[in-house]
């Protein structure tokens, strides 16, 4: 419970200007990028880790819940504070500390934007790969809290991949390096948990990450099915042979057709199945790359192949791509976007399958998917007033994730559990599995204040989960 | 209390996707949610759709807004956050009952040029004597802010000046090929007639004969404030104006007034008899640059051998979407050396009176703008917009930047009295 | 209290696990349990394990009557790293080896932790892919062995480890439970990753039984460069361009004139002893690799190469086994050997085999060095009398430190390792104790490998 005199406790750590707790505070924390909501008591501000550490130990000593924060960009209801408390906001702590190139390593605070570190990085001839649709407002710590994707982890891996360090402010204030600036540190893996750990683990508050050099040039395919099977089985066969491109990316009609309603970017509206294809390399190695990909497609009834070159006309199709899901709300404002990854070989079948779904549900589903991945995106529209087809839409969505993990796959590839699948939680996990995690989360956060209620399903006898309903 | 349908929707279409926070400068220079539009978007939601905060809590999201409408190209709803903004300060005042301050100034000083000038020489004089306090208990920093803050961006109101000297300084053009309207704007007359002064002459380089009418503000101010009915009245009143003329087109270099002026259309759209008018008027109101560019730039011109830079002005290139036409026009100047700087669209802070309103806030966000400049090493920081010049020279003074902040009109006027 | 005190205990444990695992896959032989004799230890008993359900029933057994439990591949690891303070059953996971499912068109598969890397390749290969998994004893070890250990080879330049390429595990914890963790898909972040706990926790937190992998197809060309340099500034400038470049070599490889003295030559031109000698692998279609040859030559030549080589085929096959035998030719030609790893900032590459070199030339031993230039990683062999070994290793350690890595010993003789400590002190070093004893309350699974003994 946050009362007034700990709220005077945090202002007197952090200044009064880096606490907030009028009633239009709380409502602006009360969300982030799907429908769910969460009242939280009081939102703070650090600046720096000792302040992270000093927060910690006062919310520690109290038992408080707390919710660390980015942007609220994340898609699954991570950092929705359902059980009130704090919520640490860490947008001020925003700094780059350090670009080696040399070394291949960028030091960042927390809060710095994805994008922002990328614009610092382009003009040194360096790219930090993993590139989340939402990377112009979405922050690094985030990025890490749910070890994000997005299109070029095709080929360069996801984020977990260019974490080489994690400075941690732990649960009762106690800060600890995981990992560091050289590969290889003997013990555990510890970073590892923390990367993806959506917050429960610890709050990140320095990192070190690992950044490659630009490739030399990149084209950008537009292929044009027919047929979204068509598209999905191009896909598969792409990887088949041998083919690693930049990024792929598939389209459905609706998806398309949002996009072009939100930006003419010259995705067409009338096909079936769309897929991007970005190819990197150097001049004569694409034109193979692209004589061979063009083949693979028309064998699998592509009507038409476009070829971007320029900067700017790579650009508007990405912009397209990377804006679909805010696009969708001129559709339809409200949508369950779901995350299902499935083995690349079962995309054609699962496809499929969420056609039958969407039929037999009576709801439309757009679907988007970094194909070469098998993670899909299929989101499924509702009329929010409507509570018949907002109720459809749910059920489909479970029936689409059933799907995924029957067909081998995963509840989500990268938008993490957060609050949205962990009722599906038990359904992909075995109890055991889910007794580890829960052994890693008590030697973390043994009193369980660490953005409680997300990621794990609950213990029969925790009670500390439970949604708490704070009046504004 | 029902709320306009368009709005109603446009709330409910926000999805929180979050792209916003991107375009935002208020939001990079303080990290609160409600800074951003998708927060500030939640305020207006909370408070009139659903009734969870009272009018006046959601002041700040509301009041710190610049409405540059950095965030709608970052929407992909496309969302027009500053319309929804506009929409919630009239809410706001229409609940607080309408105060004589503002009835003065929207309707009295800015229907009238004549007046507005002696006004502005009033308050100039209240900061110059110290008289500061009677302009407060008039009550008109309340409307304003505290001016003492912005003392150093007003520049020093000249002896003579208003549209009625300004009107004077067109002369006879021999063939002219174009006949246009010069629409001052509020600025140039009352504190910088020398601006208009090369306005009229860059105009008159292209062969246009040029007249500067009585024309009333803009209105964007009092709509700015939530005062719609009034900028509707000066709306109308300027379309009368503008009936009276045979123009090609009416030409300002004050990117709010053009961005604003295209708009009378959709701020007349219920008015029957006005929508019509409103579109004629509409459809010829030019930027000077786009002007300029359209007919085609005149490159007979000394040369200016400078590093120029360019910022947007967010009623240029958000409101009105016109990028290309200032910097063409910069990079035409012989001489000069065209260096784009990093988030050259970003607003100043200027944002009309927000300067002055929100003197902390508009310092944070002009201090992010000037580290830009500073990168860039440039000798003169050009734009097309009167606040904009004015806010960035301050800020170039305040930060110790040596660098030259003038109207891209002025530069231009500078090279082709260079022949 | 680790270890079985009572013979009648170890009796009744021998029964036990007969009756979990069939009576020709225990034995409590001496003759046969000597020959798995570690760290000075024998064990009671040899348990071959077929399925994860009786390695589940097995450490269950172990955990119940405190027996320490030995998961052991082929025990090429076994001489590496922190010494066992118990063992009383080892659990050979040989017998799982089969490919359990072959997905040719995800590129992934699943496999028991007990086939050896060299036979999984091999498979592999008869459908054009592989597994970009390259560590030193490849044509034995056991991939479960070599992901328990975090092993890694040249390759690691290009795919990176073995977190980047595990999809799946599948562990039994310390308490007989059976885990899955990952899954068969490209991403996945349901739940807290324990695949990547288990990856290197050297089966102190569980035994891999079974795991999904990421495959890759083989490349369509493949050419090595090998590049001689006098000294290993030429070499270090190279790699420094390298990495700052859009060039993406496969594999970038050092090795000096004395880690090489004990194998034969790797190109046509023997390297003396202060030479030091670059091995690049270059692989991907026609077009990147004649572009790579032809961009890394020239940067060669810049950096006063001699003797380059572009080796194909069978000669290069040969040159990079030639180069992984190093390490065991110099371990068995001076068993006082010990061979440690420094791994620092990629630019400090330099200062630290000089380091290296001027520690050897203090206490006038012989210092030959191996390493993964693309990760800062060098593999310093020190052929150390047992007396002057300590204060090798504590110099290494201090100059590894202070150009900011860290240096640990590997292989070494058994008084080397004991003496050589556990894991560096670090301010997460709390937690990976707590994180064990949370895991392995009895503390029976490899008792005293990589975090040392429970204190």
């Amino acid at each position: 419970m946050v009362t007034e005199s700990f709220i005077k406790e945090l202002a007197k750590i952090l200044g009064r200007e880096n606490v907030l707790s009028a009633r239009k505070d709380l409502l602006a924390y009360s969300y982030d990028s799907t429908p769910e909501r969460g009242i939280p008591e009081v939102i703070v501000f650090p600046h720096n880790t000792a302040q992270v550490s000093a927060v910690m130990k006062a919310i520690h000593r109290e038992k408080i819940p707390v919710v660390p924060r980015g942007a609220g960009t994340n898609l699954s209801g991570g950092t929705v504070p359902t059980c009130g408390g704090v919520v640490l906001e860490l947008s001020r702590m925003n700094r780059i500390l350090e670009i080696d190139t040399a070394n291949r390593r960028a030091i960042v605070e927390p809060g710095l934007v994805n994008l922002d570190l990328q614009n610092a990085l382009a003009p040194l001839g360096f790219v930090f790969p993993p590139d989340p649709a939402s990377q112009k407002s979405s922050t690094l710590g985030g990025n890490v809290g749910e070890n994000a994707g997005g299109p070029h982890c095709l080929k360069y891996g996801v984020t977990s991949k260019y974490v080489c360090g994690i400075e941690v402010v732990l649960a009762d204030g106690e800060i600890v390096e995981l990992g560091g600036n050289v590969e290889d540190i003997p013990g555990y893996d510890l970073r590892a948990l923390l990367i993806g750990a959506e917050g429960i683990l610890g709050i990140a508050t320095k990192l070190v990450l690992n950044i490659v050099p630009l490739p030399k040039t990149s084209w950008i395919l537009l292929a044009v099915f027919e047929t979204l099977d068509g598209a999905s089985q191009a896909v598969s066969d792409i990887i088949s042979s041998g083919i690693v491109p930049g990024a792929l990316e598939l389209m459905d009609k609706t998806s398309c057709w949002v996009i072009e309603q939100s930006i003419s970017a010259g995705y067409p509206t009338d096909a079936e199945g769309v897929l991007l294809i970005e190819l990197e390399g150097l001049g004569d190695s694409l034109n193979r790359q692209a004589k061979d990909i063009s083949e693979i497609c028309r064998k699998n009834k592509m009507r038409e192949l476009r070829l971007a070159k320029t900067t700017a006309e790579k650009t508007i199709l990405w912009q397209g791509r990377r804006g679909f899901f805010g696009a969708v709300a001129r559709l339809c404002p409200q949508y369950v976007v779901m995350d299902g990854t499935v083995p690349r070989n079962k995309m054609v079948p699962t496809l499929r399958q969420i056609g039958k779904i969407a039929e037999q549900y009576k709801v439309t589903i757009a679907n988007v998917a970094h194909a070469g991945d098998g993670n899909l995106h299929p989101l499924i529209l509702f009329d929010v007033n409507n509570e018949q087809e907002k109720k459809a839409a749910h059920e489909a969505g479970k029936v689409i994730l059933k799907t995924c993990l029957d067909m081998g796959g995963t509840l989500t590839g990268e938008h993490g559990i957060g609050l949205e699948k962990l009722g599906s939680m038990k359904t992909m996990f075995h109890p055991a599995d889910l007794a580890a995690m829960h052994h890693v989360k008590s030697i973390f956060d043994p009193d369980s204040i660490l953005n409680p209620g997300k990621l794990l399903p609950a213990e029969e006898d925790n009670s500390h989960h439970e949604r708490k309903e704070i009046p504004v | 209390m029902p709320i306009a349908k368009e709005i109603a929707e446009a709330l409910r279409k926000c999805n929180k996707c979050g792209f916003c926070l991107a375009g935002c400068p208020i939001y990079k220079v303080t990290g609160v949610e409600w800074e951003t539009a998708r927060g500030r978007i939640e305020m207006v939601r909370s408070a009139l759709l659903e009734h969870r905060l009272e009018l006046d809590e959601i002041e700040d999201p509301v009041g710190n807004c610049l409405t540059c409408n950095n965030c709608v190209p970052h929407c992909p709803a496309g969302l027009l956050t500053g319309d929804i903004i506009f929409y919630a300060r009239q809410e706001i005042l229409k609940q607080r009952g309408d105060s004589w301050v503002p009835r003065l100034v929207f309707r009295k000083l800015l229907t009238r040029p004549s007046l507005l000038h002696q006004a502005s020489l009033l308050l100039r004089l209240a900061d110059i004597t110290g008289l500061r306090a009677v302009a407060r208990k008039t009550g008109l920093t309340r409307l304003i802010g505290d001016a003492g803050h912005a003392e150093a961006m007003v520049p020093r109101t000249p002896a003579a000046g208003g549209v009625t000297a300004i009107a004077r300084l067109p002369r006879k053009i021999e063939n002219p090929k174009y006949k246009v309207a010069y629409f001052t704007g509020c600025y140039a007359p009352n504190l910088a007639p020398e601006k208009a002064a090369a306005t009229i002459r860059v105009l008159q380089k292209h062969q246009a004969e040029v007249t500067v009418p009585e024309f009333a503000c803009c209105g964007l101010p009092a709509a700015g404030y939530g005062d719609t009915s009034s900028a509707r009245d000066l709306a109308r009143r300027n379309i009368n104006i503008a009936r009276q003329l045979e123009v090609d087109a009416i030409v300002t270099p004050c990117a709010s007034c053009s961005s604003f002026l295209k708009d009378y259309t959709k701020l007349l759209a219920d008015e029957p008899e006005w929508s019509a008018k409103a579109k004629e008027f509409s459809d010829k109101i030019r930027d000077l640059s786009e002007f300029l560019v359209d007919i085609g730039l005149v490159t007979e011109m000394g040369e200016v051998r400078k590093k120029v830079t360019y910022h947007d002005p967010c009623h240029l290139a958000h409101f009105q979407k016109i990028t290309e036409p200032p910097r063409t026009i910069l990079k035409s100047i012989s001489g000069v050396e065209f260096i784009e700087m990093g988030e050259a669209n970003m607003c100043c802070g200027a944002a009309g009176t927000y300067a002055f309103k929100k003197y902390d806030l508009s310092m944070k966000v002009l201090a992010r703008k000037m580290g830009n400049v500073s990168q860039t090493g440039a000798d003169i920081l050009a734009s097309s917009c009167p606040a904009c010049v004015m806010q960035l020279a301050s800020g170039a003074k305040q930060h110790k930047i040596p660098v030259n902040t003038l109207e891209i009109v002025e530069i231009l006027d500078q090279a082709y009295r260079m022949t | 209290m680790i270890g079985l005190s009572s013979s009648s205990a170890r009796t009744d444990l021998a029964q036990r696990l007969t009756e979990i695992s069939g009576l020709g896959n225990v034995s409590t032989d001496r003759q046969m349990t000597k020959t798995y004799e570690v760290d000075g230890l024998v064990p009671t008993a040899v348990v071959f394990a077929t399925t994860t359900e009786q390695v589940s029933r097995v450490v269950r057994a172990g955990n119940e009557s405190g027996a320490s439990i030995i998961p052991w591949g082929s025990g090429s690891k076994q001489t590496v790293g922190p010494c066992l303070s118990a063992a009383d059953i080892v659990l050979c996971l040989k017998p799982i080896n089969q490919i359990i499912e072959l997905n040719t068109s995800n590129f992934s598969v699943e496999i028991g932790a007990g086939l050896s890397n060299a036979a999984l390749q091999k498979q592999m290969g008869k459908h054009n892919l592989f597994f970009p998994f390259d560590p030193l004893y490849l044509e034995t070890s056991t991939i479960g062995g070599e992901l328990a250990t975090n092993a890694s080879g040249p390759w690691r330049a290009a795919y990176g480890t073995a977190r980047d390429i595990v999809l799946g595990i599948t562990a039994v914890t310390p308490t007989g439970d059976v885990i899955h963790t990952g899954g068969r898909t490209m991403k996945n972040v349901a739940g807290i990753d324990l695949c990547k706990l288990l990856i290197g926790s050297w089966g102190t937190l569980g035994i891999i039984t079974e795991t999904v992998l990421r495959l890759f197809p083989l490349p369509k060309v493949s050419r090595s460069l090998c590049l001689t340099f006098a000294g290993i500034e030429d070499a270090f400038r190279l790699v420094h361009r390298l990495l700052s470049s859009p060039l993406t070599p496969g594999a970038v490889e050092l090795i000096d004139g004395i880690a090489g003295r004990n194998s034969a030559p790797i190109s046509d031109s023997p390297l003396a002893e202060d030479e030091v000698q670059l091995l690049i692998d270059i692989s991907g279609n026609r077009e990147e690799v004649e572009w790579h040859l032809k961009e890394i030559s020239a940067l060669a030549e810049e950096n006063q190469v001699r003797h380059p080589t572009t080796l194909e085929d069978e000669a290069a096959t040969c040159a990079w086994n030639t180069y992984r035998g190093a390490h065991q030719a110099i371990l068995s030609a001076a068993p006082s050997t010990f061979q440690g790893k420094a791994s620092v900032p990629l630019i400090r590459q330099t200062d630290m085999f000089k380091a290296i070199k001027e520690i050897g030339q203090k206490y006038q031993v012989a210092a030959g060095i191996r390493g993964h230039c693309y990760n800062g990683i060098l593999y310093p062999y020190v052929v150390a009398g047992d007396d002057h070994a300590v204060n090798i290793i504590n110099d290494l350690k201090k100059a590894a430190a202070d150009l900011g890595g860290f240096f640990i010993v590997e292989s070494a003789p058994f008084p080397v390792r004991k003496s050589a400590g556990a894991l560096p002190q670090r301010s997460d070093h709390t937690l990976m104790k707590r994180l064990k004893t949370e895991f392995d309350p009895n503390n029976i699974l490899n008792p005293g490998k990589l975090m040392g003994d429970a204190d």
